[in-house]
């Protein structure tokens, strides 16, 4: 069905986002998510509906999953703009690299899961894997995360909750 | 205590660290929390990245959105209006080819890698040949005809100059180039003011039709896709909008 452009549009910041997480730098980032917004175009067709955020986060999923295949462990570039405002510069280099390390298969749901809010079962759907499958990729990648991130001087965060 | 007969998995420890329980289950898992300070300390582990991922990356969300990805929402070309029966039969048969619309994404880095690729050789080349006062086209378009069944030869697919005389532009010839390891053709185009516009015409036998991408390095910017058969890449100075009409137009005149 077709899909509603402005809607798509409103999605821009959160699927840059995302790519940022799975990509690292910036500009990487933003190759996917342009390449995400023309595959979404030239897949209308298939859209089924009824909604379009899962649909387009599916998208991006697999460019990214490929284009990292094809990155072959590139070292992380987090940029370090310092327009950005957030955390300190040093943290988001740790994290991101701390990212970068794990396999797409645990970086993907954990972002999905832990900053894009979807919930597990939209998950599974947008990777196409079981439930149960997501469940045990999280917990991998939390378990990874923790040892990556243990010790690691993590500054400047603001609480949530 | 509540829910002390439920075994609490750790699935349901990542929905309480996510905040995904309602309020029953939530009991449950707080209550089993209560005495086993290791799981507590994994889910508050498990928290604090939540917190850390949000501060490193919610502040992309915030950033300008960068024009040449709203461009690609304006820019896509129309479908062509396929009668519905006909519609349905290439969805069906892309469908069995592909075994499963999964095939369509998975194929999709082959073509993003080759499409990127056009952008690069077609602004590289435009760089090289369009300053050049005196030689800028091997054959002129003087023996258009010549030109063009020259070019169709090597590159082993039909190739058209299109007229752009309406965006004020005439054709001054082309060039054969290489692109990879195959032969691409280079037309060139001037307008009033001396501007100059190149056209890379690539065979690309697997190409299906794509949106118009568009890119920029320096002065030079360039909108590029891929249509049955071939691949596409205009340059020319960097206005968006002037080129974006050009190449709708070469678009449309290509397109039958």
């Amino acid at each position: 069905m077709p899909i509603d452009r402005r809607e798509l549009e409103g999605l821009i910041p959160a699927l840059r986002r995302y790519a940022r997480g799975l990509a690292g730098d910036r500009s990487a980032a933003d190759d996917l998510v342009q390449e995400c917004l023309a595959l979404a175009l030239d897949r209308e067709r298939q859209f089924r509906g009824p909604h379009l955020r899962p649909w387009v986060f599916a998208i991006l999923s697999n460019v990214g999953r490929s284009a990292h295949r094809k990155r072959a462990r590139a070292p992380v570039l987090a940029d370090v703009d310092p327009a950005d405002a957030g955390a300190d510069p040093a943290t988001r280099v740790t994290v991101l690299a701390a990212l970068s390390a794990l396999p797409d298969e645990q970086r993907q749901p954990l972002l999905l899961a832990a900053v894009e809010g979807f919930t597990y079962r939209e998950i599974a759907d947008i990777l196409g894997i079981p439930i149960g499958t997501v469940m045990s990729r999280l917990s991998r990648a939390r378990a990874t995360l923790a040892e990556r991130l243990e010790g690691a001087e993590i500054v400047a965060l603001r609480r949530t909750k | 205590m509540t829910g002390a007969g439920i075994a609490v998995t750790d699935a349901d420890l990542l929905a309480y660290a996510d905040g995904r329980l309602d309020g029953e289950r939530r009991a449950v898992v707080e209550a089993w929390l209560a005495d086993r300070p290791e799981d507590r300390l994994r889910v508050e582990e498990w928290q604090r990245q939540n917190a850390v991922l949000h501060a490193v990356l919610d502040p992309v969300e915030r950033e300008p959105v960068p024009p040449e990805l709203t461009a690609v929402l304006r820019t896509a070309p129309r479908r062509r209006a396929l009668p519905d029966i006909a519609a349905a039969a290439a969805v069906a048969v892309a469908f069995v080819a592909g075994l499963a619309a999964g095939y369509v994404l998975w194929n999709a880095p082959a073509e993003q890698a080759s499409l990127k690729e056009l952008a690069t050789v077609g602004l590289d080349a435009h760089r090289v040949y369009a300053v050049e006062i005196r030689h800028p086209v091997e054959v002129g378009a003087d023996e258009e005809q010549h030109l063009v069944a020259w070019l169709t030869k090597r590159l082993d697919t039909p190739v058209k100059a299109p007229d752009l005389s309406a965006e004020g532009l005439r054709l001054l010839g082309g060039r054969l180039i290489p692109s990879g390891d195959k032969p691409a053709a280079l037309l060139m185009y001037e307008g009033d003011s001396g501007e100059r516009f190149s056209l890379l015409i690539a065979r690309e036998p697997t190409a299906r039709m794509t949106s118009f991408r568009y890119t920029e390095a320096g002065n030079v910017g360039a909108f590029y896709w891929m249509d049955s058969g071939a691949g596409y890449a205009l340059s020319g100075p960097a206005d968006r909008n002037r080129l974006l009409r050009i190449a709708r137009a070469i678009y449309e005149q290509l397109d039958n």
